[in-house]
């Protein structure tokens, strides 16, 4: 039972991660920037190294913050440090509901203007894969900001399960967080364009942000009731 | 439209986002034409124009012949 409820906590925290947007909307400007002017087996190359660079960034956050938890804690995290976690996950709920998008008829972020041009910029001058991996890697990394907090969780739960469990438990977490990048790649290698795509984020971004803002919520209960309040 | 305002610029601009959407270059090179000069025309009546201004009209005046190209190039700055 244990085993279940810390895998689960995994992929909830995995799928909750999916959310986030920056990821995709960074494949998108590499899209833009590059179909059209490259053959097309080169534009899914550079995808293919973009997701590489988010997928080995995000195995290695999960797999430092498991050593870090390891070393802190001597072990997983005490109930006290989860019901502080707990509150933390329901106050990211709230960022998410309020801050991660910015007013507008577009899908901006958070993220200072700057960046936002910077990442532009960086997307447009992408030509080699390992560019495309770095900018992957970039990306993730800026997401820590909002992500930190589920990957810390899903490292605790990670650290319950039993030895043999454990990569394979990183691994589920990374798959589930590129799924929706994975999901890009192939709507557009069907043929949809990436107006269609936009459009669809624009249609759907209040029902992203309640879902994701609700995912850490469920995440949140689920963590008190199963961790927090498990030996009362 | 970043920087100085130049016809060939736009052009270029609107060319660039037309390929992005698979769009034939021979089949758009007419309508950019002809989007370029509405635009030009309009720019030249005023004294002081801003690049959201200049964003707004050729997204309007794009409209009117390709409805994708012209939310594409009105939204392409605000993705990320």
């Amino acid at each position: 039972m244990d085993g279940l409820v810390n895998l689960f906590i995994v992929i909830l925290a995995g799928v909750v991660h999916a959310g986030l947007q920056l990821g995709v909307s960074a494949l998108l400007l590499l899209y833009h920037a590059n179909i059209g002017k490259k053959l097309k087996s080169s534009t899914k190359k550079l995808a293919r190294s973009y997701l590489l660079g988010v997928s080995l960034f995000t195995a290695l956050a999960v797999a430092s913050t498991c050593y870090f938890i390891l070393v802190i804690f001597s072990g997983s995290m005490p109930e006290a440090t989860l019901a502080i976690l707990t509150g933390a996950l329901m106050a990211f709920a709230i960022a998410i509901w309020f801050v991660y998008y910015q007013r507008g008829t577009g899908t901006e972020l958070w993220i200072p203007r700057r960046f936002a041009r910077f990442i532009n910029e960086r997307a447009e001058q992408t030509d080699e894969d390992v560019e495309a991996f770095s900018l992957g890697m970039t990306m993730a990394c800026a997401e820590m900001p909002f992500a930190v907090i589920l990957i810390i969780t899903a490292a605790d739960a990670i650290l319950c399960l039993p030895q043999g469990m454990q990569i394979l438990a990183i691994a589920v977490y990374v798959l589930t967080v590129i799924t929706p990048m994975l999901l890009l790649n192939i709507f557009i290698e069907k043929g949809r364009t990436i107006v269609e795509i936009q459009k669809w984020r624009v249609r759907n971004k209040n029902f992203i942000k309640i879902m994701t803002g609700v995912g850490f919520v469920t995440l949140a209960i689920f963590l008190f009731a199963f961790k927090v309040l498990k030996d009362f | 439209m970043r920087g100085k305002y130049s016809k060939a610029k736009l052009k270029k601009e609107i060319l660039q986002e037309a390929r992005v959407l698979g769009l034939h270059r021979g089949a758009v090179e007419l309508m950019v034409d002809r989007v370029v000069d509405e635009v030009d025309t309009w720019i030249s009546a005023r004294a002081v124009v801003t690049a959201t201004d200049l964003d707004r009209v050729t997204s309007t005046k794009l409209r009117k012949y390709n409805k994708d190209l012209a939310y594409w190039y009105s939204n392409r700055d605000k993705i990320i």
